[in-house]
């Protein structure tokens, strides 16, 4: 049997005090590790307990990856107590930590397709739509702040080619934050044009999160390249602007 | 310009009713089918490219006609691919649209009443890649007189797996020349009334805010002695789109529907249509006519006496639902291929 020292699972974890590492159990064979963590009990001499444990409910999530081995953290939570900043703590109800969000969402930003992320990630398509869907239903990101500030948004002429689909406006240009506002009246033949703006339209007046919001715009603006041959009618008024 | 189906199996257009031994031939000719018929019926079938539902309910070339003793074939657009059939359950629906073809055509078929029929309902508009690629499809269903007795299955033509708690998707690709033209046609224009909302989504309500205002919604039904034959109709950014209702329960205030209601939808209820048959053939546009595949709501065949009547040119099954991407109610679907 594999022993792990549990001070060092928890620096590798990067659990802080005043948490610690319960219990845990490694399943070479599975490649998994499942880790028990719980906020550490004052002990007084003799090793008693100093005073009695709070009441606690225990929330699970799938945590970054520990080289081959997917770490899943059982973790012991004080009601009432947010814990803002730890990446090794999740969000209520959702399926990752705060550290394996920002690394999903960041490819998600990069566009990289959910069934991508799913193979690189080694994440379940369950997990990673559950953690989509909640996107799409105006929870945060879980994204980090970024480090420094954005540079400007410097605009660039609409038509700036892209390769291969040069009838699609950029993905910086306004006339897609015009057409996702209803701003820009569009004449739509194409079904599931009308049906996606839709869906969009809604899932953005819960999106308070910038990022996401530009998520969803880049979901819309790949769905016309996809579409481009059948968009025609909906893409001339579209550079009409 | 539209394309031809690849093969003469079945004639020209969106299909047609056959007896058993004309639906085993057309199987036998290889030829890719979408097919509904009355269980029993199915379950003779041989092996083949096939995918079907039970329903016993159709519009024919011969008009409207509830029949146990035939089928509904219509040939789908293979054009020297092999379609792939896959089954899915609550586990993996989601994968619906991420497996369908980059460039192709998907056929889903589920079973009503079973547990992926309520989450496809509620959860496809959410689903990866879903309105990227063409979806199409239909709730399998019973006759009437068996609402209770037998479950609706659907069946995979390929292993004769017959299945009422899961959905069935054929998968088929195209050649990128060919776009597959998905398109409803929905007689029912919201009325100049009242504007609905509803708390929350789902398959039945209690309350909703009617011109803002919070009301049993039983009650306010009751009130204004709604004609609950004409379904809800929101506007999806000029698709519009209904929820039919299935039942007002008064007494405990409770009213269901055959698709869920959406919290951030604004509905109206719908305006009559005088004469529902020929109001679908004449509100066909062109390119419906030429179409290859289509499906109507089984509401529509019993609201609008459709038995023995023709709709257009267009024929196929009437469902107990109706699949654009989405759910839909009351709602002829077609696909037309063109080229590109």
């Amino acid at each position: 049997m594999i022993s792990i020292d549990k001070a060092l699972l928890r620096q590798l974890l990067l659990i802080e005090r005043p948490w610690e590492v319960r219990e845990y159990r490694f399943d070479p064979r599975k490649r998994r590790c499942d880790v028990w963590v719980a906020p550490e009990v004052e002990r007084g001499w003799f090793g008693r307990e100093r005073k009695p444990a709070l009441p606690t409910q225990t929330c699970s999530w799938r945590h970054l990856s520990i080289g081959p081995i997917q770490c899943h953290l059982h973790v012991a939570l004080p009601p009432g107590q947010d814990q803002p900043g730890l990446e090794w703590l999740g969000e209520p109800g959702m399926p990752f930590t705060r550290g394996l969000s920002q690394r999903v969402f960041a490819m998600f930003n990069q566009g990289v397709s959910l069934q991508s992320v799913c193979t690189l990630m080694d994440l379940s398509l369950q997990d990673v739509w559950r953690y989509r869907y909640a996107l799409d239903s105006g929870k945060p990101s879980g994204a980090a702040p970024a480090p420094v500030a954005a540079p400007p948004v410097v605009p660039r002429a609409p038509w700036v080619d892209e390769p291969g689909h040069p009838n699609v406006p950029d993905l910086t240009d306004p006339v897609w934050l015009r057409l996702l506002n209803a701003d820009l009246g569009l004449d739509i033949k194409v079904l599931s044009l009308k049906l996606m703006l839709t869906r969009v339209r809604s899932q953005l007046e819960l999106i308070n999160d910038d990022e996401v919001r530009l998520l969803k715009l880049r979901e819309l603006h790949r769905y016309f390249v996809k579409n481009e041959r059948v968009l025609t009618h909906e893409l001339a008024q579209l550079r009409q602007g | 310009m539209t394309i031809p189906p690849s093969s003469s199996a079945v004639p020209v257009g969106s299909g047609i009713l056959m007896t058993l031994e004309q639906a085993t031939q057309a199987i036998r000719s290889g030829a890719c089918l979408c097919l509904a018929a009355d269980e029993a019926l199915l379950r003779q079938l041989p092996r083949g490219n096939w995918i079907a539902g039970s329903i016993p309910y159709f519009m024919g070339q011969d008009g409207g006609e509830t029949t146990r003793e035939k089928l509904f074939v219509s040939e789908l657009p293979a054009l020297d691919a092999t379609p792939t059939l896959r089954w899915y359950g609550e586990h993996n629906l989601e994968r619906i649209a991420l497996d369908a073809p980059a460039h192709g055509l998907s056929v889903l078929i589920i079973p009503a009443f079973s547990g992926v029929h309520s989450l496809y309902a509620r959860q496809a508009p959410s689903y990866e890649d879903m309105y990227l690629k063409p979806l199409v499809g239909w709730i399998a269903g019973v006759h009437l007189d068996d609402l209770g007795r037998t479950a609706p299955v659907v069946a995979n033509g390929q292993t004769l797996e017959f299945r009422s708690d899961q959905a069935l998707a054929l998968h088929l690709p195209l050649p990128e020349r060919v776009y597959p033209r998905i398109d409803i046609v929905n007689l029912f224009q919201p009325g100049s009334g009242d504007t609905i909302r509803f708390p929350s989504t789902g398959f039945s309500a209690r309350e909703a805010y009617v011109n803002g205002q919070l009301r049993d919604f039983a009650q306010y039904l009751g009130e204004r002695a709604i004609d609950t034959r004409l379904p809800l109709v929101a506007d999806y950014s000029g698709a519009l789109v209904n929820v039919s209702f299935k039942g007002v329960d008064a007494a405990h205030g409770q009213v269901d529907f055959y698709a869920p209601v959406f919290d951030d939808v604004e509905y109206r209820l719908a305006q009559p249509v005088p004469d529902a048959a020929r109001a679908f053939g004449q509100g066909l546009p062109a390119d419906a006519r030429a179409a290859g595949w289509s499906c109507n709501c089984i509401l529509n065949y019993l609201h609008a006496n459709l038995q023995g009547q023709r709709t257009g040119p267009l024929t196929g099954p009437m469902t107990f639902g109706e699949i654009a991407y989405q759910l839909l109610n009351q709602t002829l679907v077609y696909v037309s291929l063109e080229s590109v």
